[in-house]
């Protein structure tokens, strides 16, 4: 089962904690990490991305992607209530990139077909508030319990969205491009 | 870093490992040469080669991901030197194509990957019992 998760700390301690057992999961065999990255959302409302890459192109596609996620996992519904509040997302420093990730975002509404409102209301629980930290990623799973015993010690609240065909069709095939760190790295926020 | 265990999962480990490499290169950025491009371009060339054969056994979805990351990693790696470009600037395009392939092949394989520990998993899961 592919899967696109965003699980919600509220510290980035406890996010970054989460992210390596993640990725010691997947080393496991536990479940598969596609690509993932941690974000926060500060106190003045902008979402960063723990980003280690010194390089504009690769932080500004890893903007997007999570950008991408983000919008994925929240919906309509979730954007509005939630992450589009936030008045950009910024990769480190790089200004610029907030805007084109937060485009990407605001897009998801537009993407997302009227056929899918039950849908997005559902899964709408899921909001970024002030001063909490998420694992965003894109993994596949073959038992779910895996995933919510490994974060239940941290106090994760874990949002999933199936990576089908249903939701290609909502949101476009290409509408998230899978750019996240397919790896483990230290989060680090520049 | 995953640590590797069967033959596909040793592939996504080094076009992880890879990934790192060129963005570390990456992040040298005026400091960056074409011989560090070349270096890579051969370990690209060779994943490459190795993936083709790991396609093989796999299912038409992940094939298909992996024959594209096969596709670009074959691009960047036929990537030459142009004598007429400033050179800081080709190695820099060089090196972003050379990341984006290693970013697909490294998803790629993730997805075969997975594919893998699915099947293993429907293997050990517990049957139904038929009255």
């Amino acid at each position: 089962m592919n899967t696109y998760i965003a699980v919600v700390f509220s510290s980035e301690e406890k996010a970054h904690q989460a992210l390596r057992k993640l990725w010691d999961l997947d080393e496991a065999g536990a479940l598969t990490v596609h690509g993932a990255a941690v974000v926060r959302r500060d106190d003045m409302g902008h979402i960063h991305v723990a980003d280690r890459s010194s390089d504009l192109g690769m932080r500004m596609a890893i903007g997007v992607g999570v950008g991408a996620l983000l919008g994925l996992i929240a919906g309509p519904v979730g954007v509005a209530a939630g992450v589009a509040g936030a008045a950009a997302i910024s990769v480190a420093a790089a200004t610029g990139v907030g805007a084109l990730a937060g485009g990407g975002i605001g897009a998801t509404a537009d993407a997302f077909k009227a056929t899918n409102r039950e849908n997005a209301a559902e899964e709408a629980g899921f909001a970024l508030e002030h001063g909490q930290s998420a694992v965003v990623a894109d993994i596949s799973e073959d038992w779910m319990q895996v995933l919510d015993d490994a974060m239940r010690p941290f106090g994760g609240t874990i949002h999933r969205r199936m990576n089908n065909a249903a939701t290609n069709a909502a949101f476009g095939a290409s509408y998230y491009t899978g750019y996240l760190y397919p790896y483990y790295h230290e989060p680090t926020y520049g | 870093m995953t640590k590797p265990q069967t033959t596909v999962e040793r592939a996504r480990y080094d076009a992880q490992e890879l990934h790192k490499k060129i963005n570390a290169n990456i992040s040298k950025a005026d400091h960056a040469t074409w011989a560090e491009v070349k270096a890579i371009q051969a370990d690209i060339s060779a994943l490459g080669a190795r993936m083709k054969v790991l396609a093989e056994d796999q299912a038409d979805a992940v094939k298909s991901g992996i024959k594209v990351a096969i596709t670009r990693m074959e691009a960047a790696g036929a990537l030459v030197e142009d004598k007429a470009t400033a050179a800081k600037d080709g190695v820099k395009r060089a090196n972003a194509a050379l990341l984006e392939s290693a970013h697909r092949a490294a998803t790629s394989l993730s997805a075969a990957v997975a594919a893998d520990r699915t099947k293993l998993a429907l293997a050990i899961a517990p049957k139904k019992v038929v009255a």
